[in-house]
């Protein structure tokens, strides 16, 4: 047997992404007829020296391997993979940010490489250079009450029921703010969280950090953010936030510009699970599932953290839910209750389980679970995953329909799915963390 | 309703296909002019997008899937210049407006029609959308005639959102939706708060097992308009359909397929490719709820992939010129500054580049096609 030594080379402040990018595997010199792929396997993204590479064991021969990157970006590679002790290296070229503290941005296809950007001014494109200038971010921490509803969901709620458009969002619930310090380059600014003192996941009372990021024209998005975040060897992962323009940088000049005018994309700089979550933000849902997959073990073995956990748990439930006889699918599926039961102030556990009871470990659903499930979740406050205000709202919907063909009526339900659709009718879908746009301007 | 197609069969494709174009009652129009019509007027994209669909499906050379053949067609289009549409091969037959009483029945006899598990269900939409957040609203023919109160306008609405959940009570557990619509916000939405629409299907709690696979794949991002043009498929359309020629495709199972899961990759590359240089050039799609890869389509032949061919550096693709050859292609170009778009056929071919000035130099690039997309960099020395 031979192997073949697989990397991405990209510079990442340091760091590396272990679940970098997808990669099938085909062999060219055996039967051409169909091309039929080998494997597919996961790339890393790094520096040489950072030792990032994966191995991926093949019979002698001639091999095309095609990396799709989160971007879309399609890199490939034809080798020629030997029985070599030392392996065949075949590193794949993806380019340079624009500056170093993009790098993660890049990686994750959130902006352009350095070469585009080089090529848009030269060219004159139709960006509004200056579009974030004016924009700043503070952080808000805000604590859990256990067993109250969330002051910063209910808030929002009440903002979004009254006057979107109308004001800045007041935040009268006395919680502390900061301003974050940004690195920007027009037409970017990207805005890195300060370290987090000592936290504890399971503390019912945990802090829960939003960002409130907003122009001078009151134009405002709150992020949920996913901090602190720790990764699976311990220690914490940085967060960081970029705002940039809605539109794509090379829009034509003719092209109207969005109302939305800027967006915010948050990054967890966790090497296992942030490519995962890209994919999965992009709708690429099969690289998502295959890297979940590839890093369960490490997600959901020892809940190190439990949103990593719920990232890697919005991706694959409703495969475990097709293979639900199979034990280790049901296995899974029963864990999500600990999700549920040991972070009191994750709304996303609660979400997942009510989902799960709507369809039924074995083919037993219960809505009487579900309804409980989702109240409770949304009584947690806001979904850090778009994916979960996605569920949370369908999930209420899906109830509260049924309640209306019965004749019952749940005021819990109703009330919790009325404020369930205004966020979602906010939430900007294309980010996997939850992003809530705070103007609105119809065209 | 008009069914183009009503093969009786075990297990098939059922396909529900609908464009609105003309709108009486947005700008434009023929009737009074809805008070809140939101700047949305009459379109001539939908009408050929969804014309266009339909003929793929009906084409001896397009939709080709033995386990899931097309069983039934339902085509509905309103159109201001014809209610004619011609199969290919076959003579003009006068289809159905898509009003929403027409659109709202043909989802229930389509909904109907998938009554195995393994039937697939194809709903394909364009014309006007208008959208909150995560949520969608589809708009038939006759949006705004119901003038007063404003928001009664939304009874004759479609609640994408709600019908997609409603779906799920359908037997068959394979379906796929294209909504190729644009998706900006609406004022009389967001001041309608809980009321986005009539579902036509309306959900239940549970979630019907084992959970179907339902795919969407949207033509633009909240916000965005999905441009059209005129007397034309759409963008999206345009992109989906030769996205199905192969850059959508993958050969897990072993012959080269249209999978739910590769589809949106190709779908990417080839609207990347047909935006550029136009007002639509921000533009970009979305897929939501891909679930299990599906091979819905079996291509016949090989697949075709665009490529991307330019130099390296960059800066030499202006005054290269550019030659491909290999699997009977003999192809070249004069210098430009953009990249050479191809659409080639699965396989080795050889990419060269001639630079004339300031200095004669060359390269030549030994290269392998295949899908979804590849960039060709050919070194220049």
């Amino acid at each position: 047997m031979a192997y073949a030594r697989l990397r991405i080379d990209k510079y990442l402040e340091g760091e590396h992404l272990a679940g970098g990018a997808i990669v099938d595997v085909r062999r060219l010199d055996k039967s051409r007829v169909s091309d039929a792929r080998v494997t597919r396997a996961t790339v890393p993204m790094g520096m040489e020296s950072s030792g990032a590479e994966s191995r991926v064991t093949l019979e002698p021969g001639t091999y095309e391997f095609t990396a799709i990157l989160p971007s879309g970006d399609v890199l490939s590679r034809v080798a020629e993979v030997d029985a070599r002790a030392e392996g065949v290296p075949v590193v794949f070229e993806m380019g340079h940010s624009a500056h170093e503290w993009m790098s993660w941005q890049h990686a994750l296809g959130n902006v352009v490489g350095r070469e585009a950007l080089q090529v848009m001014r030269a060219q004159d494109a139709n960006v509004h250079w200056s579009l974030v200038d004016d924009v700043v971010a503070q952080l808000l921490a805000a604590r859990q009450t256990p067993g109250g509803p969330d002051m910063v969901a209910m808030t929002l709620a009440a903002y979004l029921a009254h006057a979107i458009g109308s004001g800045p969002l007041p935040i009268t619930f006395g919680v502390p703010m900061f301003a974050l310090a940004s690195q920007h380059e027009a037409p970017f600014k990207v805005y890195r969280i300060p370290p987090s003192n000592r936290f504890d996941y399971e503390n019912p009372a945990f802090v829960r950090s939003y960002a409130l990021v907003n122009d001078a024209s009151n134009h405002q998005m709150l992020c949920v953010l996913p901090y602190p975040w720790r990764k699976v060897n311990g220690n914490e992962a940085s967060v960081e936030l970029m705002a940039g323009p809605d539109q794509p940088l090379d829009a034509d000049k003719g092209t109207p510009q969005s109302a939305l005018r800027w967006s915010v994309s948050t990054v967890a700089r966790d090497d296992q699970v942030a490519s995962m979550l890209s994919y999965f933000a992009a709708g690429d849902d099969s690289a998502a599932a295959f890297l979940a997959t590839a890093a369960m073990d490490l997600l959901f073995g020892k809940v190190v953290n439990p949103l990593a956990a719920s990232a890697g748990a919005y991706i694959l439930v409703d495969e475990w839910l097709r293979q639900s006889t199979e034990p280790r699918a049901a296995g899974w599926l029963a864990w999500i209750d600990n999700l549920a039961k040991w972070f009191p102030w994750l709304p996303d556990g609660e979400i997942l389980r009510g989902w799960i009871a709507l369809v039924g470990r074995a083919g037993n659903p219960s809505v009487e679970t579900a309804r409980g499930a989702f109240v409770d979740a949304e009584r947690r406050g806001l979904p850090v995953y778009t994916a979960g205000v996605r569920r949370l709202a369908d999930g209420l919907s899906r109830i509260a329909n049924q309640d209306r063909a019965e004749g019952r009526e749940d005021r819990a339900i109703i009330d919790a799915l009325e404020r369930t659709r205004r966020v979602a009718w906010s939430t900007d879908p294309r980010f996997p963390f939850t992003s809530i746009r705070l103007w609105f301007d119809a065209t | 309703m008009t069914q183009l197609v009503q093969q009786p069969r075990a297990r098939g494709t059922h396909a529900l296909v609908v464009g609105v174009g003309e709108y009486p009652w947005l700008d434009g129009g023929t009737e009074p002019r809805f008070v809140h019509f939101e700047g949305m007027g009459q379109l001539s994209s939908p009408p050929e997008s969804a014309r266009a669909f339909a003929e793929w499906l009906l084409s001896p050379t397009g939709y080709h899937n033995p386990a899931r053949p097309l069983a039934t067609l339902d085509l509905l289009v309103s159109d201001a210049s014809t209610d004619q549409f011609v199969p290919p091969g076959g003579t003009p037959t006068t289809i159905q407006r898509a009003r929403f009483a027409d659109v709202e029945s043909a989802i229930r006899a389509w909904f109907q029609r998938g009554n195995h598990p393994d039937d697939l269900l194809l709903f394909f939409y364009c014309g006007h959308g208008v959208a909150r957040g995560l949520n969608m609203t589809l708009l038939p023919e006759d949006y705004g005639s119901l003038q007063a109160p404003p928001q009664m306008s939304l009874n004759l609405a479609i609640d994408f959102d709600g019908f997609y959940l409603g779906m799920d009570s359908c037997a068959a557990r394979q379906q796929i939706f294209f909504i190729d619509a644009c998706r900006v916000a609406s004022g009389l939405l967001i001041r309608t708060q809980n009321f986005g629409g009539n579902p036509v299907i309306p959900g239940m709690a549970q979630i019907t097992s084992p959970p179907r696979n339902a795919p969407i794949y949207y033509g633009a991002v909240p916000g965005i308009t999905a441009f059209g043009r005129l007397g034309k498929p759409s963008f999206f359309t345009e992109a989906l359909l030769k996205a199905f020629r192969g850059a959508g495709a993958d050969d897990i199972s072993g012959v080269w397929a249209l999978q739910t899961d590769t589809l949106g990759r190709g779908i990417h590359h080839q609207l990347r490719r047909v935006v550029a240089n136009t007002a639509a050039a921000g533009q970009l799609s979305m897929a939501n709820n891909i679930g299990q890869p599906l091979a819905f389509h079996e291509l016949i032949g090989l697949p075709e992939c665009p490529v991307d061919v330019l130099c390296d550096p960059e800066s030499d693709t202006a005054c290269a010129t550019l030659t491909v050859s290999g699997h009977g292609v003999q192809d070249s170009r004069s210098p430009d500054a953009s990249p050479w778009g191809l659409d080639l056929e699965l396989g080795d071919y050889e990419f060269e580049a001639r630079v004339g000035t300031p200095t004669a130099t060359s390269g030549r690039s030994l290269s392998r096609v295949a899908p979804p997309f590849r960039s060709v960099k050919i070194r220049v020395t």
